[in-house]
């Protein structure tokens, strides 16, 4: 898949500041915005054209054709369990590869990459619900307020067949 | 990791290889000098190789083993001992090349064991074991030295002529070139229509170079199954000193090639069955020489390239399949009842082979026993769209036949429409697409609850796609207009219900990604030429997932009971002539003899005629009158009747005695003749034996019209079968025999539908009175049951009413037969209520039946 720009910040950090901050997508739903991990992130794009699978689980939506390459489209918000309706119109979403693996995770919205410091990081706050904790790498307190960052490996591929 | 090191791991591992099948070679024929010095310069070079890149460990293995092999070469023997222990020191370093790859280091460790028992043997005296040539694999045939020995020499030529490619590279240009077949997919389908475009000619063109670098690549990917046969001469030699058998290995098609991905797929269960054909199928030495074979048994490995498909056969001309084994361990493990194993064929039999948990092995040997089963063998197979069969001869050996396709990765499918969405069929599993109508009637109907098609005499179960996916459902399926995809893999054979066909076009297989592993249904998905993303079904998943039991299962032999209407018995009918007129026919089991009268012996009394027949008047009925031929002396006379009261019937000749299945096609009008049916392209007439045999009772008796329902007849007596059958036919219901209450309650169970049942009281085994209470057990109260008995006095009337029966008629009363079958039959309702009403009775009974 390609490499937007969007990550052309990650080859400026250096080693030692690596250690101390961590870069992270940004990605809101439902209101909330959450970080998703970006070594996995590749892109963002319109999820238009999804062919449904049958069967599959609940957050699986289906399979896009991106590039010749055929991606699984799943919904970041069945995946959380998070049960308020999806916004109309052609669904956003960010192509993420994770291993050989390619997903397009759709979310109500995109944002920025930003670099959230370890220092920050902090235990997962009582009001979060478990659906969503158990999927989570980190929670980090911000200014702007508090920032989950999904374990997209968990949430994705070491699924199995009982996810929720 | 060092490429110094990457080398040498590739270079050791051929000349280790080339030592291993050299080795069983030379064991074979042990004045094969050139075998044996080829086997030390290899080792001496493993050796030089491994003291070069300071690999101690190997350095020291490899010299204990050299001087093995130096002993050998000289003394010019190998006993089975020295080959054992040099094999074992190639095992080890083999496995220690292994941990270099992983370590990128030598591993700790030592082998002063093995190396211990190698300088024992090499420095061994001479006279401590005899140097016999051992012929202990018996003869040497010569195309398994081809797979061995020459194996060495060529593989040296072939690597003059070729080069080294990585898999990866290789793997690289396959992807390219999927893409590339995609994309012209898509351009053939944006094109499709044009057919004038300045682009179609240069499109065609590229089409085919396309084709062809597929091709090319494709075959590039291919490698020669030796690699996996050249194993197979160790191994066998392993087998026979492990199981003291003698077993020669031929093998066949060695340069037969296949894709490399074909190759990991088929290494453990070729390695498995061969075990099993050397474990269970070939009998120790003397078993065989017993058994009038030679001594030593064959193995026979075949590989070749048939219709698209690679086959590989492993024979053996071993005991074969033990049948009754197979069939005892079928039932003790429950994979089948008593019955239906009794009904099997030998082809299901064998089948059970495969089946999960299933081995006849009195003990799990270690030989055959570890890890892969039979099953695991078969899914293995299985999974990548492949078939196993076997076929055996009881005493004379087995076969096991493999069948794979040549390549995984691109392959030609059907795209199928469902609901609004496509599907791809591997076209391999697919064998015809039919419609649903036909001829006007749909081919689909329910029988015992599930959809089934009738197909050119075949009857096969019937999958709706929308169920399987969860999709909404038709309305009434056999109504659609929609198609019945035929699949049949290996295992099953079913129709795939679909809205339609769209395409047929080669697809590039990729594998489905973690979120849909886990469904059996999906064997992987694809990108059509349109760009869109299809998923590929499984045919086995489908299946599996629609509860189909596989062909080995029962399904087959369920399918073929539930949709035959229960067979009529055959009748033996004696066909015969009463002067002119239609050939006349009888059940033989009426007739209890054939005499011959002469005029003399038949008297006209009281306006009857008569035979002497055993010192007693027999009244005789002149069928054929014998005042019409005033020449004739003598004629035939069917005696017929049951218990003392005989009759004969005076008949002109007698023709024939057939088997048949009796169908009155038409009722007859007359009295004496129940009606006409044809018998072998004849009409003929079936005489109505009771009515003679009443002929008091002036009155013919009624036949009237009634529905077409199924009337079960239970006597144990045919005599009686025989006789009401054809009455209870002729008056217009469907007539199904059954000589036991037990055999009339299997029936039942089997699903086959009554609408009365008319029953023998007095019957072995299970009477009358007992086949009703289980009946009405079974089928509730709606089921009318009517009792025969030869005397329907009040007391068996009452009794019967207790036991549940409607009424109980004389046997030859067929008068209040067919009026009470009428009335019972009439008054029957056929709506949904009636249906309830009966659940909530018999409900309310088994309480008091309990």
């Amino acid at each position: 898949m390609n490499r937007p720009e969007l990550v052309r910040r990650r080859s400026s950090t250096t080693p030692l500041e690596a250690q101390r901050s961590r870069q992270v997508f940004t990605v809101s739903l439902s209101g909330e915005t959450l970080g998703l991990p970006i070594e996995y992130v590749r892109t963002v794009l319109r999820a238009e054209r999804i062919a449904p699978a049958p069967l599959a689980p609940r957050w699986v939506r289906g399979l896009i054709n991106l590039r010749g390459h055929v991606v699984v489209a799943v919904s970041l918000r069945d995946r959380l369990g998070w049960r308020d309706a999806d916004p109309s119109g052609a669904p956003l979403a960010v192509g993420v590869e994770i291993g050989d693996e390619n997903f397009a995770v759709i979310v109500d919205d995109v944002g920025d990459v930003i670099e959230v410091p370890e220092d920050r990081r902090i235990a997962s706050p009582p009001a979060m619900a478990e659906s969503t904790r158990r999927l989570m790498l980190a929670v980090y307190a911000l200014e702007s307020g508090f920032l989950p960052v999904i374990d997209l490996r968990a949430a994705l591929v070491e699924t199995g067949a009982a996810a929720a | 990791m060092d490429e110094l090191l990457q080398d040498f791991l590739i270079e050791t591992g051929e000349h280790v290889e080339a030592v291993t099948s050299q080795l069983v070679e030379f064991e074979r024929e042990p004045t094969n000098h050139e075998a044996i010095a080829n086997i030390y310069r290899l080792v001496h070079t493993i050796k030089g190789t491994c003291g070069f890149l300071d690999l101690p460990r190997l350095e020291k293995l490899a010299h204990a083993a050299e001087a093995l092999i130096g002993r050998v070469r000289d003394a010019s023997c190998a006993t089975p001992e020295a080959v054992t222990l040099i094999l074992a020191a190639i095992d080890r370093i083999k496995s220690i090349l292994v941990e270099i790859e992983r370590l990128e280091a030598e591993p700790e460790g030592s082998d002063a064991d093995l190396i211990g028992e190698l300088e024992k043997a090499a420095t061994a005296q001479p006279n401590a074991a005899p140097p016999a040539h051992l012929p202990t694999t018996g003869g040497a045939p010569a195309s398994a030295s081809d797979a061995g020995a020459a194996g060495a020499a060529t593989k040296a030529g072939r690597d003059n002529a070729g080069i080294r490619v990585s898999v990866e590279a290789l793997e690289r240009i396959m992807r390219l070139v999927s893409e590339l077949v995609l994309t012209r997919n898509q351009l053939l389908d944006v094109t499709r229509g044009e057919t004038n475009s300045l682009i179609s000619a240069p499109l065609q063109r590229l089409s085919s170079l396309t084709t062809d670098l597929q091709d090319g690549v494709m075959r590039a990917r291919m490698q020669p199954i030796d690699r996996l046969f050249s194993k197979l001469p160790r191994l066998v030699r392993d087998l026979c000193v492990e199981l003291d058998k003698k077993i020669d290995l031929v093998i066949e098609g060695a340069d037969t090639e296949l894709d490399r991905q074909l190759v990991e797929v088929l290494r453990d269960p070729l390695t498995h069955i061969v075990r099993n054909c050397a474990d269970h199928g070939i009998e120790p030495p003397d078993a065989r020489e017993a058994a009038g074979k030679p001594r030593a048994g064959c193995i026979h490995v075949r590989a070749s390239h048939e219709a698209g498909l690679l086959i590989v056969e492993v024979a053996d001309d071993g005991r074969g399949l033990d049948l009754a084994r197979i069939r005892a361990k079928a039932e003790a493990v429950g994979l089948a009842t008593a019955e239906d194993i009794a009904a099997m064929s030998a082809h299901e039999i064998r089948r059970f082979v495969f089946a999960a948990g299933f081995s006849t092995a009195a003990s799990v040997t270690n030989v055959s026993g570890r890890g892969i089963g039979m099953d695991v063998v078969r899914s293995r197979i299985e999974s990548v769209g492949g078939s196993v069969e076997l076929s055996s001869t009881e005493g004379a050996g087995a076969r096991f036949t493999i069948k794979l396709p040549l390549t995984l990765a691109i392959a030609p499918a059907l795209v199928v429409r469902c609901a609004g969405q496509r599907f791809a069929l591997p076209q391999q599993a697919v064998t015809e697409a039919v419609s649903i109508m036909h001829e006007g009637s749909s081919r689909l109907d329910f029988v015992s609850g599930a959809l089934m098609a009738r197909l050119r005499g075949e009857i096969m179960p019937i999958i709706d796609l929308r169920a399987v996916l969860g999709l909404p459902p038709l309305p009434d399926a056999r109504a659609h207009d929609g198609l019945i995809v035929v699949v049949r893999t290996g295992r099953n054979c079913y129709g795939l219900l679909v809205d339609g066909v769209t395409d047929f076009q080669e697809i590039v297989v990729k594998p489905v990604g973690a979120a849909l592993s886990h469904i059996p249904v999906y064997a992987g998905n694809t990108i059509l030429g349109d760009g869109s993303v299809v998923l590929i079904l499984d045919p086995n998943g489908v299946a599996a997932a629609q509860g189909i039991e596989p062909l080995d299962g029962l399904s087959a032999k369920a399918a073929n009971d539930a949709r035959q209407t229960p067979q009529r018995e055959a009748t033996t009918l004696l066909l015969f002539n009463t002067g002119a007129g239609p050939l006349k026919a009888l059940p033989l089991s009426l007739i209890s003899r054939i005499v011959t009268a002469t005029r003399a012996d038949l008297v006209h009394v009281d306006g009857c005629w008569m035979l002497r027949h055993q010192g007693a008047l027999m009244p005789v009925i002149p069928i054929c009158d014998p005042g019409d031929d005033g020449t004739r002396d003598q004629w035939p006379v069917l005696v017929a009747g049951v218990g003392g009261e005989p009759l004969g019937l005076l008949i002109s000749e007698i023709v024939d005695v057939v088997a048949e299945a009796i169908e009155i096609d038409v009722a007859g009008a007359t009295g004496g003749v129940i009606g006409s049916l044809i018998v072998r392209g004849k009409p003929t007439e079936m005489i109505d034996l009771a009515y003679y045999l009443q002929r008091a009772r002036p009155e013919a008796f009624r036949r009237g019209h009634a529905r077409k329902f199924a009337v079960l007849l239970v006597d144990d007596k045919a005599f009686f079968r025989d006789m009401l059958a054809p009455v209870i036919m002729a008056a217009g219901y469907d007539v199904t025999t059954a000589a036991s209450g037990a055999e009339a309650l299997a029936l039942c169970e089997r699903g086959h539908q009554f609408d009365a049942v008319v029953s023998d009281l007095e019957m072995p085994d299970m009477d009358g009175y007992s086949l009703a209470r289980a009946l009405r057990k079974e089928a509730g109260e709606g089921l009318p049951l009517i009792a025969l008995d030869a005397h329907a006095g009040p007391a068996i009337a009452s009794a019967s009413l207790t036991a549940g029966f409607r009424c109980a008629v004389g046997k030859f009363d067929r008068q209040t037969l067919l009026k009470a079958l009428g009335e019972a039959l009439e008054g029957a309702a056929f709506n949904d209520a009636a249906l309830e009403q009966r659940f909530a009775s018999v409900a309310a009974k088994a309480d008091v039946a309990a």
